[in-house]
């Protein structure tokens, strides 16, 4: 029990942190909204005594219910008034949380999907910690009313204890049972949800759609659709249904308690035991308890559920985070080592990288070349910092990246990334976004992407503070019109070092050829590392290097390598044969 | 007006889909609905012949055996209220596993029966995304919201019918201030809705940039450019814009709610005094004074509770108005019923093109001819309206103008099984299903479905045999993540699993929409090699904007802008200026040098 709720300390500190006056306040408001519906019926007890006694102090004791029945709605109202603010404090509070720590997941645990799918469970449980502390609140309080209630009937007569409890007991103990089986049930539901979920998205599916039509295997799929669905609809008869059945057997028993409960007060009224005053004072008692026992056990059943999904959002928290280095990067002079270096991802079986060792001097202008799957991506990033060895060691000048603090190590390194993001922001963020914003900055980028992507890009966009991207509106721009703005993002950081992971997407080849030559005029006076499907750009290099299976196949200029009649020499050939 | 069309069309599918659960469900709604009303009373009668009977006055209250019968008949009304009210909800259950089985079904029917073209439309992707897939959640919330709605009505007309035999004045009252407090609940509750509407943008920068947290190639950019900050300060920005618009509405929602309050203060204080001056003076029984207090104190909370689920019927009415949207699309046009032909040639003669509500023609005037057998090779930067050929050569469209036949025949006349024998295509923008190995290489011909040597030999020409051999499931391995012991493959994997489908595949012409994306050159052109070789007898059709995959087409057809600029053998059109070669010789630059030295 301890361990299956571990979290519930943390969502109600959460809760204080979020809103600590309001938490307060709400707690008051509920303590409050309890005690009044305690009071009530002892205060018509109160008056019926003492309208069946003759008018004295009739008035007051009128005055006294008045005032408590009109404090229930607003208490209600204050406490939902409250409520509201809590959940837009804490929306706020919850949401920073998740996206601060985003921040702090190292990149190899990001790569792993297992981590995506921890934070689309912990956005889907954001917010659930304000409806669990309701639910509990609102269980607390209820229980505690029909607690209360049992008391006050129990003034009249503890025969009265006894049934009343019988009727709040099993109903609790079924819910807890329930939950329990529930839980499980979901489980295996979700499963099958997915898939049927998942075969349905294919009907859709505009791409699904084309291939079904053209290749006629549509009827194929709705048959695996149908059997899928089947299995669900039986899943959900034998969970929910009998779930369901059971409940309804619940609510009867229940019931049956209850009308003991109006029986048993009424016996003891008819043989003279309890007063007429009493006897009523009794049902509205019974009336109140049997509304507050149904609430609080849906309420309870509800937070219950509602623990599972916060539990989702506390999980995502214990992934692993970066740790930095403390060393200060100071900027190098000489070469950048990679001495056998190793890596391999977080979950993979095998290594992307293993044993590979280079060196790259200052100013050098570099290209890997090499198959997909050689490692030539992995090792730009290795480069970088982001990812760190398992194995080996990367340095600049002798300076080790996993010692260095990472922050001003980047300040020096810029990258034109394979994957280059499409930002739905403005021009102007969307190349801002590598380095800090400056006053004037608007020519200097209205310069820097003429260069890019032609002079007349940025008139036909409308100006650099036009939206991009459909999703808000923006104008969207062709596959290669966003690498061209990649590529200034790229450049307009001021960086001594500069990677280019030229994309393999579908680039029309002569816009990749305009893309490429046009970069490497303006990175002349960097250390640049160029990764590259095309050989052809290699005969400018300064160095080439080779890369095969995760390490350096070969390392030298054009000409060394084409005579040397390795790797290098057969990847040329092969390329160059088909324009021959 | 809208709303009760969308909540009739609903009652209607519930009532197609399972009449009987729907009808009980109508009862078990409604009857309780006037327990509410009948227990007042009861509970009136019972104190006032308690008191009688006290008092010793049997003959006011009928004597102890009335009481105890009304005291029975409360107790059975009390009982039953939540028994009948459980049971409806069973019902309901029901009723709910009965559209998820049968409409589901029906939904699935229809979808495969809209015009292709249809799929391509913004605003229908838009409604598919709206019905979030689940229309029958959709229909059936609606149901039930408004059956809550109709609960929560008939509920409170039978208790201010009570107590208008009560006190009249108790009554008037009820009605001077429910309206109001109807009118205000209703008001708070939609500029919650309002609320959703004006912050959608908002909220949907704030998911944009939460996604880009978590998208691993932003996180690496964001790394190295330092701009976490900047994203992180952008999503406060938002937050903050969110949280604003909400505080400005929960001041007005907190108004209207304290109004609505407020109105029913007053109005306890009147019911109080008037029936405790009743009270005092005699002319209200004890049995009345409680039952108009129980009564009146419940009224409040039905109030608001019925001004909260109109809004949600509201919402529920309105969000099926998709759905209706989407029973009304158009059905597709293409299911012709040839299904036999004398020649497989293929004509495109004068065929104009442009994308439903799109300005553009993508193909202007095109027309060629492709014997059966032939290779052809289409080339051509991107947007020169390569892919929209073989949408329009499969069926999926119906061109603008001109023809596009089969063997002389209208594609869109063709029987769609005789189209999917004639022709087998593996798409640029390929699916991966996530479905066995097995499934995945036979969906490009199911009668192969059991046949394992034949997907293996398709797997093998596709480079892709060790995905099966390297499994000890073998062809039987789940793909993807979806069951447990599934496993993702690489994109370059994928590919290789949508080539094998082409070659699974027996159709007399095999289409390569540019499948290759994520191949890097070198292995683009083995691909388009091994290809041409492997349907040496059979016609292909091959798509590509790198040229050196076109040279093993017997014939390539240059599109520019629309237009079919040039047309012949690789050799042909080295020799004539012309697009051609002005491409090849780009895209050889960087070679020619290299071979000389």
């Amino acid at each position: 029990m301890r361990k299956a709720f571990r979290y519930v300390g943390y969502i109600f500190a959460d809760c204080y942190r979020a809103f600590p006056l309001l938490f307060g306040w709400i707690i008051l408001l509920d303590a409050a909204g309890v005690a009044a519906s305690v009071l009530e019926p002892l205060l018509l007890a109160d008056i019926l005594e003492r309208a069946g006694a003759g008018a004295e102090g009739l008035g007051r004791a009128i005055l006294l219910y008045a005032a408590c029945l009109i404090c229930s709605p607003v208490i209600n109202s204050l406490f939902r008034t409250c409520f509201r603010r809590a959940e837009v404090k804490g929306e706020r509070y919850f949401g920073s949380k998740l996206v601060a720590f985003s921040g702090k997941i190292r990149l190899e645990t990001l790569e792993n999907p297992e981590t995506l799918d921890k934070f689309h469970r912990a956005s889907a449980g954001e917010g659930s910690q304000l409806n669990f502390f309701q639910q509990t609140l609102l269980t607390a309080g209820n229980l505690i009313t029909c607690i209360g209630m049992i008391a006050v009937v129990g003034r009249y007569s503890p025969i009265l204890v006894f049934t009343g409890l019988m009727s709040l007991i099993p109903g609790v103990l079924t819910k807890l049972y329930f939950e329990k089986r529930l839980t499980g049930m979901r489980r295996e539901m979700s499963a099958v949800e997915r898939r049927c979920g998942y075969l349905r998205g294919l009907f859709s599916d505009k791409e699904a759609v084309k291939e079904m039509r053209v290749m006629g295997f549509g009827e194929y799929l709705t048959g695996k659709w149908g059997e899928a669905n089947a299995a669900r609809v039986k899943k959900f008869r034998e969970v929910n249904l009998d779930i369901r059945r059971k409940q309804v057997f619940g609510i009867l028993t229940m019931n049956l308690f209850f009308a003991l409960n109006i029986g048993v007060s009424f016996w003891l009224m008819a043989s003279g035991r309890v007063t007429v005053g009493a006897f009523v004072a009794c049902m509205s008692a019974f009336f109140r308890f049997d509304g507050c026992n149904q609430v609080a056990i849906a309420m309870l059943f509800n937070a219950m559920h509602t623990y599972h999904v916060t539990e989702e959002y506390y999980d995502y928290f214990t992934i692993p985070t970066e740790t930095d280095g403390q060393q200060d990067y100071r900027p190098f002079e000489e070469r950048i080592t990679a001495s056998d270096v190793a890596f391999r991802y977080e979950g993979s079986s095998g290594d992307a990288l293993s044993g590979m060792s280079c060196e790259i001097k200052k100013g050098e202008h570099v290209v890997i070349v090499g198959e997909n799957g050689s490692g030539k991506t992995t090792f730009s990033k290795l480069l970088t910092g982001v990812y760190q060895p398992c194995r080996g060691r990367i340095a600049y000048d002798g300076q080790s990246t996993g010692d260095l603090r990472r922050r001003s190590l980047y300040d020096h390194i810029s990258v034109v990334s394979q994957d280059f993001v499409r930002y739905n922001f403005t021009l102007r963020e969307n190349v801002s976004l590598s380095g800090q914003s400056e006053p004037g900055e608007a020519a200097a980028m209205e310069e820097l992407l003429g260069r890019v992507a032609g002079k007349g890009f940025v008139e036909k966009l409308g100006g650099i503070d036009v939206q991009l991207g459909r999703a808000f509106g923006g104008e969207e721009l062709s596959g290669g019109e966003w690498q061209k703005v990649a590529i200034a993002r790229g450049l307009w950081k001021k960086s001594d070092i500069i990677i280019l992971d030229e994309p393999t997407s579908a680039l029309d080849p002569l816009v990749e050829y305009d893309i490429l030559t046009k970069f490497l005029e303006m990175i002349q006076d960097k250390t640049s590392v160029i990764i590259s499907h095309r050989v052809g750009i290699c005969r400018t290099a300064d160095k080439i290097i080779v890369m095969k299976e995760g390490r350096m196949a070969e390392c030298g200029r054009h000409e060394e390598l084409l005579q040397a009649g390795g790797e290098y020499a057969r990847i040329w050939r092969e390329q160059a044969k088909w324009y021959a | 007006m809208k709303i009760l069309r969308n909540c009739a069309f609903c009652f209607r599918i519930m009532f197609r889909y399972a009449p009987w659960n729907a009808f009980a469900a109508l009862v078990c709604f409604f009857v309780p609905a006037t327990f509410t009303g009948i227990q007042v009373l009861l509970l009136r009668n019972i104190v006032d012949g308690a008191v009688a009977y006290v008092q010793g006055n049997a003959g006011a209250g009928g004597g102890i055996g009335t009481v105890a019968v009304w005291g029975v008949l409360l107790v059975v009304v009390m009982t039953q209220q939540t028994s009948i009210q459980r049971i409806g909800a069973y019902q309901m259950d029901l009723l709910a596993v009965k559209l998820m089985d049968r409409m589901a079904m029906d939904v699935a029917k229809r979808l495969r029966e809209l015009e292709y073209a249809a799929f391509e439309e913004q605003e229908v992707q838009e409604v598919f995304q709206k019905m979030s897939g689940n229309p029958e959640n959709g229909v059936y919330n609606c149901c039930v919201s408004t059956l809550f709605v109709l609960q929560r009505t008939i509920s409170l007309i039978a208790s201010m019918g009570v107590i208008f035999t009560i006190s009249i004045w108790v009554g008037l009252g009820i009605a001077v201030i429910g309206i109001p407090m109807l009118v205000l609940g209703y008001y708070a509750a939609g500029r919650n809705a309002a609320l959703t509407e004006e912050a959608a943008d908002t909220r949907r920068r704030m998911g944009d940039l939460r996604n880009l947290l978590v998208n691993k190639h932003a996180v690496y950019e964001m790394k190295l450019f330092g701009a976490e900050r900047f994203l992180t300060e952008k999503w406060n920005h938002y937050s903050s814009l969110y949280a604003r618009m909400a505080v400005r509405e929960n001041k007005r929602v907190m108004l209207m709610d304290l109004g609505s309050r407020l109105l029913n203060v007053v109005y306890l204080i009147f019911v109080i005094s008037m029936t405790a001056a009743g009270l005092m003076a005699g002319s209200l029984t004890l049995g009345q004074f409680t039952g108009t207090l129980n009564a009146v104190a419940g009224i409040g909370t039905l109030l608001n509770e019925c001004s909260l689920h109109v809004v949600w019927m509201l919402q529920n009415a309105m969000g099926i108005n998709y759905f209706i949207q989407f029973m009304k699309m158009k059905t597709r046009t293409d299911l012709g019923q040839t299904d036999s032909l004398s020649c497989y040639d293929i004509a495109f003669e004068n065929v104009s093109f442009r994308y439903p509500g799109t300005e553009r023609d993508v193909l202007k005037n095109v027309t060629f001819y492709v014997k059966e057998g032939e290779r052809i090779a289409f080339v051509g930067e991107n947007g020169a309206g390569k892919s929209t050929i073989v949408k329009l050569l499969c069926g999926l469209y119906e061109p603008t103008a001109g023809n596009v036949t089969l063997g002389g025949v209208p594609v869109r006349e063709l029987k769609p099984e005789l189209r999917c024998r004639l022709l087998g295509v593996v798409f640029q923008n390929f699916q991966s299903y996530q479905l066995t190995l097995r499934e995945n290489v036979a969906l490009g011909n199911l009668n192969a479905l059991s046949q394992d040597v034949r997907l293996m030999e398709a797997l093998q020409m596709a480079d892709g045999a060790e995905l099966a051999l390297a499994h000890e499931k073998g062809l039987d391995r789940n793909l993807g993540k979806l069951e447990e012991d599934g496993q993702d493959l690489s994109k370059g994997q994928w590919q290789r699993v949508a080539m094998a489908r082409a070659f699974v595949s027996d159709a007399k012409y095999v289409i390569l929409d540019e499948p290759t994306a994520s191949l890097d050159p070198l292995a683009e052109s083995r691909m388009y090699e091994n290809f041409a070789r492997i349907f040496r007898e059979r016609g292909t059709i091959m798509i590509s904007h790198r040229l050196a995959s076109a040279r093993m087409a017997d014939r390539i057809l240059v599109l520019d802008g629309g237009r079919i600029v040039q047309s012949g053998s690789h050799e042909e059109l080295m020799e004539t200026q012309g697009l051609y070669r002005t491409m090849f010789l780009t895209q050889s630059a960087f070679y020619q040098e290299g071979e000389r030295a």
